[in-house]
């Protein structure tokens, strides 16, 4: 079976903030609507919808599917969700288009990470018999593989603040983007640990916030969007859960997902990387392979704005504007999810 | 510790406080009951009148709701369960019978409890009226209401009624 | 801070709201029923609802009383633990995983062959908790760490009471520290000691 050309046509943010008094649909649907807006469609084009969240961000049960009043279920619509990262609704939205029933997607996500205590939460995710009872925070567990990878002098920590000096600076240029600044890599280094290896600016700012992209196929894609951002490659792998079972200082899980989706075909101009912590930027680098002419993060990725199950779609969007822009050809859009990097979703598109 | 089976099970509870937003949305709803009333809002593309004001935000159209509408207090039954499993933390004396209502006014239903009344005496199309708490329990919640009983009115017959059930 | 409270009657009064209850900027209403009792005033009040601006906000608190069951192999693993036994299994490359592994990682093969270790191991990688939240092993600062268990390959995670990040590093010699009580489950070790120094 030959795979279908399908690509992202128009992307619609909300600008990152923290404590929101909104409910989560009620920040979901102006995206929306802004979305439709922008790709000129409406949502009668939408042939399948596909959401990426979480009822634990909000601790209410069925918040999650409840969003789905924010799309305007009626007539009834064809519809999906993940519980994960908006990234991999779209990529169950590309398999969609791949079967042939639909012909446009529109996916969606969002995270009202500030609404409660985000490092605890996710580290309920982790093994309930031997892990999860001792309650490490998130942070606690990407602090583990950051010392890991500094004992192994696979990072140092001015490479680490180097990101972080990087980001933040990047950050200036995004309206999407909550952590802002223009502190050196002295100044950064300077800073306390706030988890022993980790400083404050190591580890991603949580904030409340949604995104969502339509994906289109063929000629239809080439008729909503003047340059549409082209899927040609996407993979998802896994690594163990179990913590001590995988190597703490490479990653590879992201580095098969990589190989699989093409990164190393050709050059990659600007490559978005969901990086919650600044040495798991550097072990993305070096797993997928990325040259130094590679543009990381223009947007000042997860670190300085990371919603929860919204990052990684933010990703993508990030990187298919520079296709629609024009500033890049070929680029790469990176999600992961799990502690220490255990699953990663790579994907590479083009401008034609 | 305990076994079952020569199997080990292990008492592993989790917890978690959020702070969680009613949203601007449901500000008028929730000061309506502070107040004592029923205070749904209306959709501006389809005019139907949510009570509660779900999410703000009117599912058919996917637009925010807009413009305050007082409701009932009395309603119609649209469907009702008699139930007879107890829960956890119960305190209702079983059958009890949980019903929809329609209140007058609104285009959806909402839940409550039926009393005053035989389980087997409840009917759709029978009308109801709200039991306030003492007002010295009233907070931004339904449970300001103790239950609903029958006013002895005519019963409505559905299909009379504007929007859903 | 109370604003003003009309002693006359019951009403109700505005108070600012502490931040980790309802979130910041929050402010909560309380219903104040004052009452004069023998010339002195006795005020009593309950949380009516807080708001931030004009939404209400309220703390959700979700919990699950879990009780788990844990399968054959390791209903043996924790029962091991509560008798102060440490025991592991062998994965089809002969590594040997502690905790025990059900299924081998790599293969998918289940595990059979017990092997029983000694109650010292070696930290592979660690991490400073400088503010312990609450239901973490310990209360005051600690180190998170890998720790290999002499005997086995794979290493765990658990917590080591080192005083100091000065006193921790990747190599760290430790040994196990009962808890005093074991209802069962992974804290039925309820932290590690350093013993000796860096290997």
């Amino acid at each position: 079976m030959a795979l279908r050309d399908i690509a992202i046509v128009g992307t619609a943010q909300r600008p990152s903030e923290v404590n929101s008094t909104f409910t989560s649909v009620e920040i979901l649907l102006p995206v929306i609507q802004q979305l439709l807006d922008k790709v000129g469609i409406e949502r009668s084009d939408i042939g399948f919808w596909c959401h990426g969240s979480c009822d634990y961000m909000s601790g209410q049960p069925f918040s999650f599917v409840s969003a789905v009043d924010a799309i305007g279920a009626w007539p009834p619509i064809v519809e999906s969700h993940v519980e994960a990262d908006g990234a991999l609704a779209l990529y169950e939205a590309w398999v969609k288009i791949q079967t042939g029933e639909v012909d446009v997607a529109l996916v969606f996500s969002n995270g009202k990470t500030t609404s409660g205590p985000i490092d605890q939460i996710l580290s309920l995710q982790t093994d309930p018999y031997m892990v999860a009872p001792l309650k490490p925070g998130f942070d606690a567990l990407a602090a583990l593989q950051a010392r890991a990878c500094l004992d192994a002098g696979v990072v140092t920590e001015r490479q680490m603040a180097e990101v972080a000096s990087r980001s933040r600076r990047d950050a200036n240029n995004n309206a999407i983007a909550f952590t802002k600044g223009n502190e050196s890599v002295e100044e950064l280094l300077a800073m306390p640990y706030t988890m022993n290896p980790l400083r404050a600016h190591d580890c991603a700012t949580p904030v409340d916030g949604c995104n969502a992209v339509v994906l289109a196929a063929g000629d239809i894609a080439r008729r909503l969007a003047t340059r549409p951002a082209w899927i040609r490659g996407i993979d998802h792998r896994i690594d163990t859960q179990r913590l001590g079972a995988r190597s703490m200082t490479e990653s590879s899980s992201a580095a098969i997902a990589a190989q699989k989706a093409g990164v190393g075909k050709d050059r990659i101009d600007v490559a978005e990387l969901h990086a919650p912590y600044t040495h798991q930027e550097l072990l993305l680098r070096k797993a997928m392979g990325l040259s130094e002419s590679t543009h990381i993060n223009p947007s000042g990725g997860a670190l300085v704005a990371n919603p929860a199950m919204a990052a990684g779609l933010a990703r993508f969007a990030e990187a298919a504007e520079s296709i629609f822009a024009g500033s890049a050809d070929r680029v790469l859009a990176h999600c992961t999810s799990g502690p220490m990097l255990q699953q990663n979703l790579v994907c590479v598109m083009e401008g034609e | 510790m305990s076994e079952a089976d020569g199997l080990v099970r292990l008492r592993q509870p989790i917890g978690v406080t959020y702070n969680w937003s009613a949203g601007p949305n449901a500000t008028s709803h929730l000061a309506g009951l502070i107040a004592g009333k029923f205070i749904g809002k209306r959709c501006p593309s389809c005019a139907l009148v949510y009570f509660p004001p779900r999410n703000g935000v009117c599912p058919k159209c996917a637009k925010i709701l807009a413009g305050d509408v007082e409701v009932g207090p009395k309603g119609t039954i649209t469907t009702f369960c008699i139930v007879n499993v107890p829960f956890l933390g119960q305190k209702i004396k079983l059958p009890y019978v949980a019903a929809q209502i329609l209140l007058d006014g609104a285009d959806i239903s909402m839940q409550h409890l039926i009393q005053e009344c035989e389980a087997e005496d409840v009917r759709i199309g029978m009308r109801v009226e709200p039991v306030w708490k003492d007002k010295s329990e009233w907070g931004p919640s339904l449970e300001n209401i103790q239950h609903f009983r029958p006013t002895g009115e005519p019963d409505r017959v559905m299909g009379t009624e504007s929007g859903a059930s | 801070m109370t604003r003003h409270c009309d002693t006359s009657n019951n009403g109700s009064v505005k108070v600012e709201a502490s931040r980790e209850e309802f979130g910041a900027g929050s402010v909560v209403v309380m219903s104040i029923r004052c009452r004069w009792r023998d010339k002195k005033l006795v005020v009593s009040g309950t949380t009516s609802h807080a708001m931030v601006g004009d939404v209400f906000v309220a703390p959700l608190e979700v919990s699950y009383p879990y009780k788990r069951t844990v399968g054959t192999l390791l209903s043996r693993f924790f029962t091991s633990l509560s008798e102060c036994r440490l025991e592991g299994t062998r994965g089809s490359d002969g590594r040997v995983y502690f905790p025990p592994a059900e299924f081998d990682p790599v293969t998918g093969a289940q595990l059979t062959e017990w092997v029983s270790l000694s109650d010292t191991g070696t930290v592979s990688t660690w991490a400073w908790q400088s503010t312990p939240v609450e239901g973490q092993p310990l209360a005051h600062p600690f180190a998170w760490a890998l720790i290999t268990i002499d005997g086995a390959d794979v290493p765990m995670l658990h917590a080591v009471d080192a005083g100091s990040p000065d006193n921790i590093a990747t190599g760290t010699k430790v040994k196990v520290r009962w808890a005093e009580e074991r209802p069962g489950g992974v804290t039925d070790i309820a932290c590690f000691d350093v013993v000796g120094g860096v290997s």
